[in-house]
């Protein structure tokens, strides 16, 4: 058998998900046995995954390799055959750059483990990280195709090194800013954290939803796939020379959208009002949050429930005439994987909201003192903060033997400045302000959406068209 | 629960030793002093330079959700329905935004807010660097989060002063004043400037950044093989194209493009040459350009962008000789001849890429002198194959062979020209900007004092304090082991902790029996009671 990069990856999505239970087990029994097999476990999964990664770098050198050879003719020897081997590391697209951020959110959990020992973080480390994973596998095509002419630069190492160090850095400062808030009940009480994630959760639902065209529809549209030789493609058209796929609504899903924001937005007043009164929510305040939480379960729960049911989408014939390629089509978890992810990420968060909500007393024992997790959640956005300049004065450089200009205002790049400026918020809140705690807490959660926004979304689409748009297939 | 206000106790955070405190602001007595003094605080204000953050992250995005790329023309035709959109659109400049008016605005305000705010503060910091408080004071025990205070007799003050001198080392300053002997030490000092360093790369990376705006030059020139060109395609303010003068020529000597199997680009060059009158040799440069490799010249830097191949405009290689001897090649054009010593000449008609499944072929016309012909010559057509060189020889009869060797497509290489004439000036903030971030982010600037002080009973009352900028988590770590050795020598001394924790259970003693006995401080010296209010809200904020 061969070892194949794929092969690593599915260990290493494996030992990840065995570290998960391990350390929702160790939550669960606080044993210290068992956290130090848990991150044992972890920490060989992060060793196979470094081990696929160093395969794939391997079988994209011999793909760069063949087709150099064949372009040219030649058989390339000595200096010149490991440069062309060497060129194509493995973060060159949106397949390989998710396992890659999967990896540095890995590693900077690690750090922090050793470092700080959060209790806790592990599984919303792993949890991240096995979501970028998923997704990995389940979006994107993850063939090997050579480099195209603007990737072939040794600034990528440097560029997209940092850049995945320093998103996943800035993630964990969230994950343990959420994890301050939900200890630090002398500053904020856990109603008002629990009226935050509705906010959240409301923004998300409107702009999946496609803000207005929510309400005015009522559907919530998905992508229309069609399985073809084992695979699952989209179906669509072609538009000039780009490809759109067709989205149908999911059944049912839209109007369950709508009764979750209104049960959210209730809850959210519900919630406000009573915020400094009670730490946590009693009488309606309670039945409105579960009443919300339950909803969005229900719509998450929907979405997965029709990828798998609806394998057989009936389409008005005259559209089908323009769509490529024909039916039977269907819909599946690649329909809205996106979405789910975020849904998911938004979903988890308020799972534990809601189990502090209830538990609040063992919630708060489960987690480190608020100090420790105010200090790891500084030292990571701090580093984040760093990596993120090293990140825009490397992409400038790039930018400018690969593009001719340092400095242009794609997307791509504003959306590294706005994570940048949001970071450089966070510093001076803590430093001008004393923002020590709760404030900067706040800020740190939010740096974690504009990332999601800046890194992902512009590789998505929901902004214009950019440069780095190599990365999106 | 967000206050913009900073409260008494995070202002002593910030301030552990409250200089600031006692710093006097003098009211202005004229009108232009009190409009001096307002617009200087107005600029000053970091609440403000914390809104024009938020303000600047907000229009990024703006200008993110707004396709920069396309034209306004292209823009104004999705928002042309409504008048009042098209003009809302129009005076925002929405087409162009991080070129607009208010987008220089945001930055300009934040570039003087920076300055204001770093000049403002700069003169206290600069003096409190350089003389910095060495003798431990009363009032500055208040501010401080890390002390540690033990009473001594006279027959430990040796030992005592053996472990001190141990802890802080031979760079320590050791003074005496009267009965009192000071101890004082300070690590990183200078890290205290990284802000301000930060702040000057900051300024530098702004300004260069909208200096570079107003003199870019920015455009593209498409210059077909073998042709020179010294005008520039410019798009300037609001897209809008013109041409820019180089003021010198630059000549595409060759283009080539090497192809993937399936047609996609793997890699293209040009090899381009500068043509200067100014330059008394010509050409004065030559250099093969890639996707990563530019050329530059006097400011310009020239980069491989694009290509085109230039339809109908192929060359193709002929080998023509006497049949049977030796042939030579000749690179021509379609329909341009080549003659041969007798007269006869050749032209290629036209190239054909696939001829029946043989592969790409090229028609060539023969065209022989023949006094016996109408026109005084007599023109053959034939057709030579690239994949069988030997085929015309074989084949065909007459005084000539001719082997077709190849096509040479065209191209016209897209060679995108930039001129950023401050950009150094950007750079050097970027250095600026990490040795500041490295020194204000990972450098803490640490005091450490101590302070023997002898009592009217004959004993020793020692206090050793340390204070950080930065990382204070990791300095009260650092601090603890200190105590633990003060305590191994010295015996368990008493902490700032437990001063406030004394205050607090004394005052809730004063509360529950406040009739009874509204006096009693039990737990507390008496000492204490001057510096109670400070030390209650230092240490309970976590």
């Amino acid at each position: 058998m061969t070892l194949s990069s794929t092969f690593f990856y599915n260990l290493c999505f494996a030992g990840y998900f065995a570290g998960l239970g391990l350390f929702l087990l160790h939550l669960m029994t606080k044993r210290a046995m068992i956290r130090k097999a848990a991150t044992l476990t972890v920490a060989a999964a992060f060793l196979t995954q470094v081990g696929g990664m160093i395969t794939r770098w391997h079988e994209a050198g011999l793909v760069e390799l063949a087709a150099a050879e064949r372009a040219t003719g030649l058989t390339l020897v000595g200096a010149q055959r490991f440069v062309v081997y060497t060129q194509h590391p493995p973060w060159s697209n949106l397949y390989e750059i998710l396992v890659y951020m999967a990896w540095g959110i890995v590693f900077v959990f690690l750090v922090s483990e050793v470092k700080f020992r959060i209790r806790g973080a592990g599984v919303l480390a792993l949890a991240l990280a096995l979501t970028s994973l998923g997704l990995a596998s389940l979006t994107t095509d993850a063939t090997i195709k050579p480099l195209v002419p603007a990737l072939q630069s040794w600034w990528i190492m440097i560029h997209v090194i940092s850049s995945a160090i320093g998103y996943a850095s800035g993630t964990m400062g969230a994950v343990f800013s959420l994890l301050f808030l939900l200890k630090a009940k002398e500053r904020i009480t856990l109603s008002s954290l629990a009226a935050g994630t509705l906010v959240v959760n409301v923004l998300l639902f409107l702009l999946l939803g496609r803000w207005d065209k929510l309400f005015t529809t009522g559907v919530y549209k998905v992508k229309l796939l069609k399985e073809m030789g084992g695979e699952l493609i989209p179906a669509g058209r072609m538009v000039g020379e780009n490809f759109a796929p067709f989205y149908v609504p999911s059944p049912f899903v839209g109007s369950l959208m709508i009764s979750t924001i209104v049960a959210s937005v209730v809850a959210i007043v519900l919630l406000a009002l009573k915020r400094k009164e009670h730490d946590t929510p009693r009488g309606p305040a309670l039945a409105a949050l579960a009443m919300a939480f339950g909803a969005t379960t229900a719509t998450v729960a929907l979405i997965v429930i029709n990828a798998f049911t609806q394998t057989d989408m009936q389409i008005a014939a005259e559209t089908a005439k323009t769509l490529m390629p024909p039916g039977p089509w269907r819909l599946a978890l690649q329909s809205a994987q996106w979405d789910l992810a975020l849904f998911g990420i938004t979903w988890v968060a308020q799972l534990i909201v809601f189990f502090a909500v209830l538990k609040p007393k063992e919630m708060r024992d489960l987690l480190p003192d608020a100090p420790r997790l105010d200090r790891a959640a500084y030292y990571c956005i701090l580093i984040a903060f760093a990596l993120v300049a090293v990140v825009l004065v490397t992409g400038a450089l790039w930018a400018h033997y690969a593009w001719g200009r340092y400095w242009g205002w794609d997307p791509k790049e504003t959306g590294a400045l706005v994570i940048w400026i949001v970071y450089a918020l966070y510093l001076h809140a803590r430093v001008t302000y004393g923002w020590v705690g709760v404030p900067s807490a706040v800020i740190g959660v939010l740096g974690f959406f504009i990332i999601l926004a800046g890194f992902l979304g512009v590789n998505l689409g929901w902004f214009a068209d950019g440069l780095h748009s190599y990365g999106s297939s | 629960m967000i206050s913009l206000d900073p409260t008494l106790a995070q202002r002593e955070e910030l301030d552990p030793e409250g200089l600031s405190a006692d710093a006097s602001f003098q009211r202005p007595t004229s009108l232009m002093g009190h409009l001096y003094a307002g617009l200087w605080g107005f600029m000053c204000s970091l609440p403000r330079a914390m809104g024009l953050l938020l303000a600047l992250g907000v229009s990024c995005f703006i200008g993110m959700f707004f396709d920069q790329t396309l034209s306004y023309e292209e823009h104004a035709a999705q928002w042309a329905q409504q008048a009042w959109k098209l003009k809302l659109f129009t005076f925002l400049e929405m087409n162009d935004v991080f070129g607009s008016w208010w987008f220089v605005l945001i930055i300009g305000y934040l570039l003087i807010a920076i300055t204001a705010c770093s000049v403002e503060r700069f003169p206290k910091i600069w003096l409190d660097a350089l003389f910095p408080r060495k003798h431990l004071a009363q009032d500055q025990i208040r501010g401080i989060k890390q002390v540690y205070r033990q009473t001594l007799t006279a027959a430990q003050l040796p030992k005592a002063q053996r472990v001190v001198r141990a802890i802080f080392g031979k760079r320590a300053m050791e003074d005496v004043r009267d009965t009192t002997t000071y101890h004082f030490l300070e690590r990183h000092r200078f890290a205290r400037f990284g802000v301000y360093v930060i702040h000057a790369g900051l300024v530098c990376i702004f300004s260069g950044g909208i200096l570079v705006n107003f003199t870019k030059i920015d455009g593209m020139m498409m210059i077909s093989e073998g042709k020179n060109a010294r005008l520039v395609r410019v798009w300037g303010p609001g897209r809008l194209p013109y041409t820019h003068d180089l003021g010198f020529e630059v000549r595409c000597d060759d283009f080539r493009l090497k192809t993937f199997i399936d047609g996609a680009p793997m890699e293209f060059e040009s090899d381009l040459s500068v043509w200067d009158r100014d330059s008394p040799v010509n050409p004065v440069l030559k250099k093969t350009i890639q996707v990563n490799d530019p050329l530059e010249y006097k400011g310009y830097t020239f980069y491989q962008a694009s290509y085109n191949p230039i339809p109908g405009d192929q060359r193709v290689k002929l080998d023509i000789g006497p049949r049977g001897g030796q042939r030579r090649t000749y690179d021509v054009a379609i329909g341009e001849k080549v003659a041969m010593e007798d007269g006869t000449e050749f032209l290629a008609i036209e190239t054909i890429p696939e001829m029946a499944g043989l592969g790409p072929a090229v028609r060539v016309q023969q065209v022989t002198p023949d006094p016996r012909a109408p026109g005084g010559s007599k023109s053959t057509s034939f057709i030579v194959f690239r994949s069988y060189p030997d085929f015309d020889r074989e084949v065909r009869r007459g005084a000539y062979d001719v082997q077709f060797h190849g096509f040479d497509q065209l191209y016209a290489t897209g060679i995108q020209v930039g001129r950023v004439p401050f950009i150094p000036f950007v750079f050097v903030g970027f250095i600026i900007l990490f040795a500041g971030m490295f020194t204000a982010f990972f450098l803490s600037h640490r005091r450490y004092w101590a302070r023997f002080v002898t009592l009217a009973d004959g004993n020793i009352e020692l206090v050793v304090a340390g204070a950080a900028r930065r990382h204070q988590y990791a300095f009260d770590e650092e601090f603890a082991k200190i105590r633990e050795v003060l305590e191994a020598g010295l015996g368990k001394g008493e902490s700032t902790a437990d001063r406030a924790r004394a205050l607090r259970e004394a005052r809730k003693a004063q509360i529950k029996v406040p009739m009874v006995e509204p006096l009693a401080r039990p737990n507390t010296k008496t000492e204490k009671t001057a510096d109670t209010a400070a030390t209650k809200d230092t240490t309970e904020s976590p």
